[in-house]
Order: C-alpha cells, then sequence, then structure tokens
C-alpha cells in the first residue's frame, strides 16, 4: 500500500477508478491516484500478465489506461480531474 | 503560458524544461534571444526539481538541499519572458528547425532558427526474472511520485540496483519514515576496480562528503546495506511478494510489496536521433551520445544539445551546459561574435571542468557491469512492450545479423510503445555477448517520428503542413 505525506485534509477530487469511486489529493497523477488506491496495475499486457506504473515519467507507457474512453492515456503524465473516469487497458488498445 | 503559438516561428526552441532547458532559457533572453520552452509535464524543473510547482502542498524539506536548491532556478524561469508551453510533446524535429509538439490531442509547429535539445535522461533498464510485476518501480518513479504527489509506500519496501540515486531515495524515504527492510547493492567488485584509479578526484568534490554523509545515516538506520548482490528475482502471482537475491554465496528472500529498482541513467536523445544527428559510441559509459562540439553543437548546425541529453553530467553541471548552448545559439544566430561567445563561455566551461572531476569515477563505479547481461536468464522479459525474452534475442543474433534494426523489425522489440527506452540497452548488450560484433556494427535504434506515440488521427489531422519531405534527410546508416 501507499500513503499520502499531503494534509489529509487538503482539497480532494473523485474519480471513478477502475469502476469505483475513490476520493484522492487534488493535483496528483492519475498514477498516483492509483497506487494511493491500492490499485498498483491497470493494463493487460500481450499474454495477458497485470502490468502497472513503472517509470512515472512517462517514458515506459507501462501505465497507460482509458481516461474518459479515450484509450492508451499515460496515467502517469495525466492530471486527475473531478469526475474522471479511469478504465483498465487491453494491450490491443495500444494500437 | 498559452498552448497556442501565434507566429509559428521563433528564434530558439528549448525542449525540456529541466535545469539545463531552464537555465538556457534564461541565458537566452539576457542575450536578447526571442525563446519558447517546452516540457512534456505540467511543470518547470524535469526529474531533479520536479513537484517544486506542484500540489498537493506538503512539506518536502526533507528532500534536502540539493532539491531546495532548484527553487530559485524555476522562479527565476518562471518569471522570464520567454514563451513557455507545458504538457507539450515535442515528436519530430526536422534539420531544419520543423517541430511538431502535441498537446495530447492536438499538434501544432513552430520553425525554429536554433534548437537546443534539453531533454535529459532516462533510468536504464535493469532486467531480471520478474521485473514486470506490478510492484516492481524505478527509483526515479518512485521519487517523482514522492516529490510531486507526497505519496510513499506505506509497507516495507526493498531497493535494489547500483547508483547514486537509489542510495539517494533511501535516506529520503527514511526521512520521511518509510520502511525499508533492505538496499541490495549489486555494484560488482570488478566495478569498484575499474573506479579506484579516479577515486583522488571524486575524493575532492562535494559528491564525494554527501555520498559518505548518505552512506552513514543509512548504516545508523539499522537498514541492512548489502554488497556485491546478485541474481535478484522478483516472485509473486499477479504482483510481486517475494525478492529473491544471492548475496555471499547464500539465497537471500524478502517479503515486499514493492521493489524500487536502478541500474543509473542513460542520455534520452531520441530528437537528436530523428533529426538524424551524428552520435558517437561512449566506452565510459557503455551507451551513444550525440556528437557535439565543446558548446553543445550536433552535427546538424542548428541543432545543439544540453544538459543530461548531452552526457550524463549530473544536476549541478546541467546549467552550465545549457548557458553554454544558449551563448552558442546567440553566436549561430548572428547576435554576437565568436569573441563574446568564447568570453560568456570561458568561466562556464571552467566550472564544467570541475564538475567534470569527480564524473570519472562515477562512471566507472556505476557503468553497466558484464554481469548484468551475462547472467540473465533466458526466459528473463527483455522487452516489456512485446514480451520479447532473452532467448529469442539470443538466438536471432546467432542465426541472423546482429544489427539492432534488423533484430527490431524481425523480433518487434523496439515497436512497441516504449519504443526501446527500455529495451535497446539491454537487446544491445545481448547482442555483443552473443555474436561479438562491435558497437558499430550492433548500430543504434533507427527513431521515427513521432518518438512518443501520438493519436492517428491527431497525425493525419496535420495534412500538408506536416513537415515538408525534402527538409529530412534520407535516413541511411550512421557511421
Ligand atoms: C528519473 C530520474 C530521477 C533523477 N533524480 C535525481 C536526483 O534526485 N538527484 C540528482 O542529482 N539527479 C537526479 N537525476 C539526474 C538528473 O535528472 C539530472 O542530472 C538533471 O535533472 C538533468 O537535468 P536536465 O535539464 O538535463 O534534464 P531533466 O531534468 O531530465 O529535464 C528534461 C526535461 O525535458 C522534458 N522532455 C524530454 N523530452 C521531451 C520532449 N520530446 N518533448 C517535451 N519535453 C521533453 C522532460 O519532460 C523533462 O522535464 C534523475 C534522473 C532521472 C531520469
Ligand atoms: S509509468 Fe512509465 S509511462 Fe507512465
Amino acid at each position: 500500500m501507499f500513503s499520502s505525506l499531503a494534509n489529509p485534509s487538503g482539497e480532494q477530487v473523485e474519480i471513478t477508478l477502475f469502476g469505483r469511486e475513490v476520493l484522492v489529493p487534488v493535483g496528483v497523477t492519475v498514477a498516483a491516484a492509483m497506487l494511493l488506491s491500492g490499485e498498483i496495475a491497470g493494463r493487460e499486457s500481450l499474454s495477458g500478465a497485470s502490468h502497472g506504473p513503472f517509470c512515472m515519467m512517462g517514458a515506459c507507457f507501462e501505465c497507460a489506461v482509458i481516461i474518459n474512453g479515450k484509450t492508451r492515456v499515460r496515467a502517469c503524465m495525466t492530471e486527475v480531474r473531478q469526475g474522471m473516469k479511469v478504465e483498465r487497458s487491453r494491450h490491443v488498445e495500444h494500437y | 503560458m498559452s498552448n497556442t503559438i501565434e507566429d509559428n516561428e521563433v528564434d530558439l526552441l528549448i525542449v525540456g524544461a529541466g535545469p539545463a532547458g531552464m537555465a538556457s532559457a534564461l541565458q537566452a533572453r539576457e542575450l536578447g534571444i526571442q525563446t519558447l520552452v517546452v516540457d512534456e509535464k505540467g511543470q518547470p524543473g524535469g526529474q531533479i526539481y520536479a513537484g517544486h510547482h506542484g500540489s498537493p502542498d506538503f512539506d518536502r524539506s526533507f528532500l534536502g538541499k540539493d532539491y531546495a536548491k532548484g527553487r530559485s532556478l524555476i522562479d527565476a524561469f518562471m518569471a522570464s519572458d520567454c514563451r513557455r508551453m507545458f504538457k507539450s510533446l515535442v515528436w519530430d524535429i526536422s534539420q531544419d528547425g520543423h517541430a511538431c509538439m502535441s498537446d495530447g490531442s492536438q499538434t501544432s509547429f513552430v520553425l525554429a532558427r536554433h534548437v537546443i535539445l534539453a531533454s535529459g535522461a532516462l533510468e536504464r533498464a535493469f532486467p531480471f526474472e520478474g521485473w514486470t510485476l506490478p510492484g516492481v518501480m524505478t527509483a526515479g518513479g518512485a521519487q517523482i511520485l514522492l516529490k510531486t504527489a507526497g505519496i510513499v509506500p506505506s509497507h516495507p519496501v526493498v531497493l535494489a540496483g547500483s547508483g547514486p540515486l537509489l542510495l539517494l531515495l533511501a535516506t529520503q524515504f527514511l526521512a520521511c519514515g518509510v520502511p525499508v527492510s533492505a538496499v541490495l547493492d549489486t555494484t560488482p567488485a570488478s566495478n569498484w576496480r575499474r573506479a579506484t584509479p579516479f577515486l583522488a578526484g571524486f575524493l575532492s568534490s562535494r559528491l564525494a562528503a554527501k555520498g559518505a554523509a548518505m552512506l552513514l545515516r543509512l548504516r545508523a538506520s539499522g537498514i541492512p546495506v548489502l554488497g556485491r548482490v546478485t541474481q535478484i528475482r522478483a516472485i509473486g502471482n499477479g504482483k510481486i511478494e517475494t525478492v529473491e537475491y544471492r548475496h555471499e554465496g547464500q539465497i537471500g528472500r524478502l517479503q515486499a510489496e514493492t521493489l524500487i529498482v536502478h541500474q543509473g541513467i542513460e542520455p534520452e536523445t531520441r530528437l537528436a536521433r530523428v533529426a538524424n544527428a551524428n552520435h558517437a559510441w561512449d566506452a565510459r559509459t557503455r551507451s551513444w551520445l550525440p556528437a557535439c562540439d565543446e558548446f553543445g553543437r550536433t552535427s546538424i548546425p542548428h541543432i545543439s544539445v544540453a544538459g543530461d541529453g548531452r552526457a550524463i553530467l549530473g544536476a549541478d553541471a546541467a546549467p552550465a551546459t545549457g548557458r553554454i548552448a544558449a551563448i552558442d545559439a546567440a553566436f549561430a544566430l548572428g547576435r554576437i561574435d565568436r569573441d563574446t561567445r568564447q568570453r560568456l563561455s570561458d568561466p562556464l566551461f571552467k566550472e564544467l571542468r570541475r564538475l567534470g572531476k569527480p564524473r570519472k569515477f562515477i562512471d566507472a563505479l556505476f557503468s553497466p557491469f558484464p554481469g548484468l547481461y551475462d547472467n540473465l536468464n533466458d526466459s528473463t522479459l527483455v522487452c516489456r512492450c512485446e514480451e520479447i525474452p532473452a532467448a529469442r534475442i539470443r538466438e536471432e543474433a546467432r542465426r541472423s545479423s546482429a544489427d539492432i534494426n534488423s533484430v527490431k523489425s524481425r523480433l518487434r522489440c523496439g515497436m512497441g510503445p516504449c519504443q526501446g527506452r527500455f529495451c535497446e540497452t539491454t537487446v544491445r548488450e545481448l547482442l555483443l555477448r552473443t555474436a561479438v560484433p562491435s558497437c558499430q556494427e550492433v548500430g543504434q535504434l533507427r527513431i521515427r517520428p513521432p518518438i512518443k506515440p501520438v493519436g492517428v488521427e491527431e497525425i493525419i489531422s496535420l495534412g500538408v503542413k506536416e513537415i515538408p519531405p525534402e527538409s529530412r534527410i534520407p535516413l541511411e546508416p550512421r557511421a
């Protein structure tokens, strides 16, 4: 599990993460929100294995998810927004 | 901070708002050059100073003095009157200075009379069995999470690998109360032997004191720091559960929900490559570096490189190389004469020489060592995107050619979304070991635009505005 050093009474937003409503701090990335919510994997690889955020700097594409219907979005490069819908992605959606 | 460019032309385009790019922009504005800085991230600071301008707010003081130091550079940069575009990926640069950048849904263009690539570094891949399991993360990644979001593992973590960043992260974790079960240092004795001749240059630098302080703090905390560890394995079902390793002839196991790995960093040179600038093999760091003169000017007269994207010189040297590149850009643009360029650059060259002294030691100590690749299991995935194991690459090298581009087209490693960022080095090292060709024969992955995946719709909608083909040098194998 991951936890936040930020003030717990700080501003938060609600997002739908893999079908579940979660509250996360304003300003963090979707990848950070995933880890904070206990979701360490967001995509399925070619062989069906679970993969999750790895580099956090936009280089590896392991954090690719579907955000508001858009496929192949890097969770680590996308800031959370109120009402955002984040879904798991499968390898085929990479292309 | 508008995301549109009105006139589409600029004197100087700087890619990257890390220390190199920011210092470059400040220098350029001091010399009166119209400047545009573009960064893929939402905030300035690059890797080292990530999060200074971010939310959520939390006390970042435990990150240390070196981190705090970035604040004044960022403030000066944000106060300067250069143009800034964040959340914009530069995905193509032609030899004549046309650049394409995407904000994630739309691509715009700019024609720059001079370009400085300050695109920083990437974490070097560290392949071992199980490194694709969720819960295995890079040290740089863990640090970004820490600096930008204040998010840290709350369960015991294991840190494994080699390099100053690993120790730095361990001490930062310690300072903010993250439970660290162990640091597994994979730096082999052979690297220590290679580094010893350069010890004097290192010991007289600030870095030596910093490194010693970090080690002392770790020792005092009681966190086990095991040296000369080999055979790291991550084991688990759908996520990491156990870390296995070999230390002093014994196999050890640790429970871990998070394994942080690090094996040094290497320059991100994809834009220089897409522009077809020449690169040269650097035996010391075992990497291809953009070939450039002392000012950072590449083989393409309008394109310069600065910071870690030029060569790994570290955060303190990045601003100096950035400033030098900007001074040289002013010369290239005809704003200053040759003598002025020299006069302005001389103090910076002097500073670089000073900062370069400890580098030889660090480079030797943390350079990619043979054991990383020699002992790679056949079943270990080398390419994470296309899930290609080491065996396939070895087999390909034995059966046909060991040219990295042919291997890429036959096996697809380097064709996935990361476009080789996390497999190129491993593939090259495996090819070198299996077929024994030279680095020149193995070559460098040919990089085609877009350097990171950009939506097909976006590229199609570019229509006629796309970079004119005549301005792109034909892609030929480089020397
Ligand atoms: C993950 C990581 C963590 C690090 N942590 C530390 C540390 O804690 N301490 C330390 O001393 N050193 C650290 N280093 C080394 C350190 O990054 C450098 O020495 C220093 O930051 C180099 O500065 P730079 O300006 O050259 O590059 P960077 O700081 O890396 O900045 C490069 C910038 O360019 C942007 N960029 C790259 N390509 C594009 C593109 N195509 N389009 C748009 N923007 C682009 C990036 O988003 C980034 O903001 C780290 C390196 C990495 C890779
Ligand atoms: S975690 Fe690597 S791209 Fe997001």
